[in-house]
């Protein structure tokens, strides 16, 4: 039997729909703008204004040539998952292994540690403090520098810590009971527990990795192979400005190449598509991750 | 209890920690070159003591901003360096942190006292006498004289008076080496265009100005095209579209505009007087004529929203989209530049000076800063740090002293020559450029047909900074370029540069720490107090009446412009001593 829907919930659904439609809509018109915008003729397109529905003109794909015949932009993709892997990968173990030890109650230097923890959440050493521990430790200008210092990261160890406490005792003092270890209950009888928990720090730790260009900037200015992509994406993006092909033609009788006027939105596409692709193989640990720390029934 | 006392000693610990770069370099801030004796203490030494042996090979390090180059990345991997280098036995290691970070990789070398050994200091926040206050670099005077003998000569010779006026402080230092000297003039790259098609096409071809002259001139001149141009532009059904494109402001900080009024929008100089611009008459007469355009719509209406816009590349959409009548415009633009036929869209833009105020002066401001003057001496410049050997510094300043000589100047501004060894550099080989960049002297000289300006093909791609080298320090020239310029880049230069850069404060001029600080503040304040009313008074939300200009004028005053006036007047009088 088929329940007759009420009117005022006709209402409501026709309402909801219409608003996530736009809502939908309006994410996506960013998105569509620039991939238009990258594929237009260059010169159409310094004259345009507002959203580009369509590419201007015949597509070109000019823009993707000048960026990706770039020889340090597949470099750049390389370093990038480099970077990107092993700071999932490392930085999720070790922050599984911290929240485990700091949801312990039987752990006797639980709170002190927390505020330790806490207290860089809340307060960092700065810039030229950092630098300095980073060259005093030989990292300047090499890829540790982005693979040690920022591994692991402290309000992750906090949701770590939510989730370990949110278990019942009873799993662990079962566990206990049938003779396993502390390194058996956090791997094979926690851990699995709050995967949840341990996919949503994953995704947030690959995102962040994948747009970071700061560090890079600051740690590794001479070491060019070794930047991320995003660092590269950067310089690109600057070096194509299109003032600076302007100006760059410094006579009236030379020849304008408007080419660089698309690498902007190409850079664009180039540095977010794969995390896009990726987005929706991961988009219900995302959902997760905003209900997190939610009251369970 | 035992748990608390225990965080707060990790607690204490971390805030301890926090303050680990706070400590202050026990440098002494000495202007003589130091070096470690074998003992292990640190001595000084004066130029007349200080030792090169030529047979060393030199490692010196350069920190120096990136620049595109399409060729290499690093400018160690330039092959006038690499000229350099063999010529002197040495090795310049160019340290160039990525696009975008220069300011913060520099404050952070100074913050951390990692210093290279000579350091490029276009994107210092602080004047070099304040890097030499705070002993990070070392007064380069005394050497000059001795390693630097050519240099010295330039810097003594009459014409060179305003880079000598500007290099030297009172006490007869010099902290600097300029990187962006010329010995003669380039033709100005932007200034205001109009579309001429546009009166071509209002007139039937029969454009006549009030002033009688063939272009625009006087403000009756752009009233007049103006006036056509919005008729124009309604005429073809346009909505948004602008016959004068202004900045956000109001002004242009360069000067422009304002210097057919006989106005400068900030400091400048009234023979031995430096004044304040917008506390002038004349600068209320810039703005009841804007105000008077505004109201006829002959500004753009939106021009106060566009804060994004730089000022040389205006709302791309109108200027490109035929939307726009009169905007500051770049070389590239000029004649049909614009125009794509394929579309049926033609355009004719072509360059003319500010125009003049008849009705209240005759010769305008000589009031334009973005066509800087040639010394640029302590902005655009090497500085030679505490880091630095003794030997090191007397080889960069060979290496200086070089590059100030005839031959050191051409190799500087256009490349190697087949003599210099094109052949054997691999940079000029991969380009084709085995015959050298150029050939022949003066009546003779002749560009390789790959580096021809905005014609060879190296030019075309963008290529050719790859193959000089005028980021080093020394002397640009420009006259071999400027012969290959087209007719309508020198026209348009002539009338960029019509009222001359008289007026405008000498840009050398360094401070103290403490002057340039108070400057710098002041310049904030009554800025972003101009920046509010300017628009205001253009748009009309604010009349322009005896009562408000005299608030106006009273309140940048307060807000710091007097007390820049008095600073500046200061450094002015002694430039002029000196």
């Amino acid at each position: 039997m088929v329940e007759k829907l009420k009117p005022s919930r006709v209402v409501f659904n026709i309402l909801n729909y219409s608003f996530m439609i736009v809502f939908a809509f309006l994410c996506i018109i960013p998105i569509w703008h620039v991939t238009m915008a990258s594929l237009s003729n260059p010169r159409l397109l310094m004259s345009a204004s507002g959203i580009i529905w369509k590419p201007l003109g015949e597509v070109t794909f000019d823009g993707y040539k000048l960026v990706l015949q770039t020889a340090s932009v597949l470099k750049g993709y390389g370093n990038t998952i480099i970077y990107v892997v092993w700071n999932t990968v490392v930085g999720t173990l070790i922050t599984v292994i911290a929240g485990y030890l700091v949801s312990r109650k039987s752990f006797k230097l639980k709170n002190p540690l927390m505020i330790f923890i806490l207290f860089t959440m809340m307060f960092s050493g700065g810039l030229i403090p950092s630098y300095q521990v980073n060259r005093a430790l030989g990292l300047i200008n090499s890829r540790w520098a982005l693979m040690i210092p920022g591994i692991i990261n402290a309000f992750y160890i906090t949701m770590m810590k939510s989730g370990f406490e949110q278990l019942p005792d009873s799993y662990e003092e079962s566990a206990k009971l049938d003779g396993a270890g502390p390194m058996t209950i956090m791997f094979k009888i926690l851990a699995p527990l709050v995967k949840a928990n341990i996919a949503v720090i994953a995704m947030f730790t690959v995102v962040m990795h994948w747009n970071s260009w700061y560090p890079a900037s600051i740690y590794l200015p001479a070491a060019r192979d070794a930047w991320p992509l995003q660092l590269i994406m950067r310089e690109l993006l600057i070096k194509n400005d299109t003032a600076t092909v302007l100006i760059a033609t410094g006579d009236a009788s030379g020849v304008v190449n408007y080419t660089a006027n698309l690498v902007k939105y190409c850079v664009v596409i180039v540095g977010t598509l794969p995390v896009l692709m990726a987005y929706p193989f991961a988009q219900k640990y995302f959902v997760t991750g905003v209900t997190l720390g939610g009251v369970k029934g | 209890m035992k748990k608390k006392l225990v965080a707060l000693v990790l607690a204490c610990t971390m805030i301890v920690s926090i303050f680990a770069g706070c400590g202050k370099s026990e440098d002494t801030g000495k202007a003589d070159v130091t070096t470690k004796a074998e003992d292990g203490t640190t001595v000084s030494k004066s130029a007349n003591e200080l030792v090169d042996d030529e047979n060393e090979n030199l490692d010196i390090t350069v920190w120096l901003y990136k620049d595109d180059y399409k060729v290499y990345d690093s400018y160690s991997e330039n092959p006038i360096v690499d000229y350099i280098n063999k010529k002197f036995n040495c090795k310049l290691d160019f340290q160039q942190p990525a696009m975008g970070s220069e300011k913060e990789q520099f404050s952070l070398m100074l913050g951390t006292g990692s210093y290279t050994d000579v350091m490029e200091v276009t994107f210092s926040t602080e004047g070099v006498a304040s890097l030499y206050e705070d002993g990070v670099i070392v007064d380069l005077a005394p050497y000059i004289e001795k390693y630097a003998p050519n240099y010295y000569a330039f810097l003594q010779a009459p014409e060179n008076e305003d880079v000598r006026k500007a290099l030297y402080d009172n006490e007869g230092r010099i902290f600097s080496i300029p990187s962006g000297l010329r010995k003669d003039e380039a033709y100005h790259w932007g200034g205001f265009v109009y579309r001429r098609d546009i009166l071509e096409t209002m007139t039937g071809g029969y454009v006549s100005f009030p002033s009688g002259n063939e272009e625009m001139t006087t403000v009756e001149d752009w009233e007049y095209a103006l006036s056509l141009m919005d008729l124009y532009f309604q005429a073809a059904g346009m909505t948004d579209y602008a016959d004068l494109i202004i900045p956000y402001n109001g002004y242009f900080q360069t000067g422009e505009l304002l210097n057919g009024f006989d106005a400068a929008p900030g400091i400048y100089v009234d023979g031995d007087t430096v004044k304040f611009g917008p506390a002038q008459d004349n600068f209320r007469n810039y703005l009841e004529k804007m105000h008077e355009w505004y109201e006829k719509g002959y500004i753009y209406k939106d021009f106060a929203s566009r804060t994004n816009d730089m000022f040389y590349l205006p709302n791309t959409a109108l200027t490109y989209g035929a939307a726009a009548g009169i905007w500051y415009g770049l070389t590239s633009q000029l004649g049909g530049a614009m125009s794509m036929p394929e579309y049926g869209l033609e355009m004719t833009v072509n360059a003319i000076p500010s125009p003049l105020d008849t009705a209240h002066t005759d010769k305008g401001m000589g009031f334009l800063s973005s066509d800087a003057d040639r010394a640029l001496a302590n902005t655009n410049a090497y500085v030679v740090t505490k880091a630095c050997s003794e030997a090191k510094l007397a080889r960069f300043l060979k290496i200086c002293d070089y590059l100030f000589t005839d031959e050191g100047m051409m190799l500087r501004s256009y490349g190697l020559t087949a003599e210099q060894g094109a052949a054997d550099n691999k940079v000029y080989v991969d380009a084709g450029l085995t015959e050298g960049a150029y050939t022949g002297i003066e009546d003779t000289f002749k560009f390789n047909d790959l580096l021809v300006p905005d014609k060879g093909q190296l030019s075309i791609d963008g290529k050719t900074n790859s193959f000089y080298g005028i980021r080093l320090p020394g002397l640009s020239l420009y006259k071999y370029n400027n012969a290959y310029a087209s007719e309508a880049s020198k026209k348009a230069s002539d009338e960029w540069r019509k009222y001359g850069k008289a007026n405008t404060y000498p840009s050398g001029v360094s401070m103290t720490a403490e002057d340039n600080d108070a400057v710098s503040s002041d310049y904030s304040n009554y800025t972003d107090y101009m920046d509010t009313m300017i628009p205001k008074f253009i748009m009309g939300y604010e009349e322009i009446n005896d009562t408000t200009w005299a608030n106006f004028v009273e309140r940048v005053n307060s807000l710091g412009a007097e007390n820049s006036v008095k600073i500046y007047q200061r450094y002015y009088d002694e430039y002029l001593a000196k």
